[in-house]
């Protein structure tokens, strides 16, 4: 499984990076076509040209877009889990991973944990995210 | 490009939540209507740890260059992402000597209380500007374009 390392600069920039064990580091750097907009305008995506597959992920306002970024994840780019290490999560999909990203870096981890709805019910930080943000707006 | 005046070398950046992050400034550089960019010691650390991530470390030597791509962009934008007045983007070509061609670098400036910070440099898709594809080009609003540059250059 590919992992996901987020990198966060005040107020509100936010960029996921993808590693891939499997692929070894380029000697020449990495040539890839560059961002571009996919869904909205404030969620970036480049591709890695190896494997086709999106490796670098790009919000430059995401203090203020986060909703609309992290609902453009979830039904368009929801098909693959990634691991996360510096968030500790395990297969999880990549709205589920910049959620965690919003409440860490954004919320600086003030937002109180709610607990699991079921046990049926796994907790999702994308709802209890977005369900913070609109009480607290 | 010049170094910060005494009054100048510490910058108060406040978020969308009216918080407030001090920074220190590394250097200035005047753009390409005059006006002050601001460029911090978190921005270039962030860039460098940026492109060091996604395997592009050859346009790191490219931050040497920031002043050439704020003095004298190919085109700038507002961010469409956001409200007019909020982020530039300034965007130029760039000879990569390792890809032996030009690549299209794009250079965040956000405005803050009527000062300009330089944020992240980045490689863009060449021929389209952020945005495009996703909101009409003629929401993108130009905050400057070069004499020799042609709007549809860059998907406009």
């Amino acid at each position: 499984m590919r992992q996901l390392r987020f990198l966060f600069q005040e107020p509100g920039l936010i960029e996921a990076v993808v590693f891939d064990r499997d692929i070894p580091r380029s000697k020449t750097g990495l040539d890839t076509a560059g961002y571009r907009s996919l869904w909205v305008a404030d969620l970036m995506v480049d591709y890695d040209p190896r494997s086709g597959r999106p490796y670098a992920f790009m919000s430059s306002s995401f203090d203020n877009t986060y909703p609309l970024v992290i609902w453009a994840l979830k039904f368009h780019m929801a098909d693959e889990l990634f691991d996360v290490p510096q968030a500790g999560l395990a297969a999880v999909p990549l709205h589920e991973a910049f959620s965690w990203a919003y409440a860490h870096f954004v919320l600086e981890d003030q937002m109180p944990t709610v607990q699991p709805e079921g046990p049926s019910k796994p907790r999702s930080l994308a709802r209890q995210v977005l369900r913070y943000a609109a009480t607290t707006a | 490009m010049r170094q910060p005046f005494p009054s100048e070398e510490y910058i108060t950046i406040v978020d969308n939540k009216g918080r407030e992050k001090v920074q220190r400034i590394e250097f200035v550089v005047r753009d390409v209507r005059g006006e002050d960019v601001y460029v911090t010691a978190d921005g270039l650390t962030y860039t460098e740890d940026s492109l060091e991530a996604k395997d592009q470390s050859y346009l790191i030597e490219k931050l040497s260059s920031l002043s050439g791509i704020l003095t004298q962009p190919d085109i700038v934008i507002w961010d469409p992402a956001e409200a007019p007045g909020d982020t530039l983007i300034y965007y130029k070509r760039l000879y990569i000597a390792a890809f032996r061609r030009h690549k299209v670098v794009a250079a965040i400036v956000k405005v803050r209380r009527g000062i300009k910070f330089f944020y992240n440099l980045h490689v863009q898709e060449s021929g389209k500007v952020k945005g495009l594809s996703v909101v009409p080009p003629s929401e993108i609003e130009v905050w400057y374009i070069a004499p020799r540059v042609r709007r549809r250059q860059f998907g406009l």
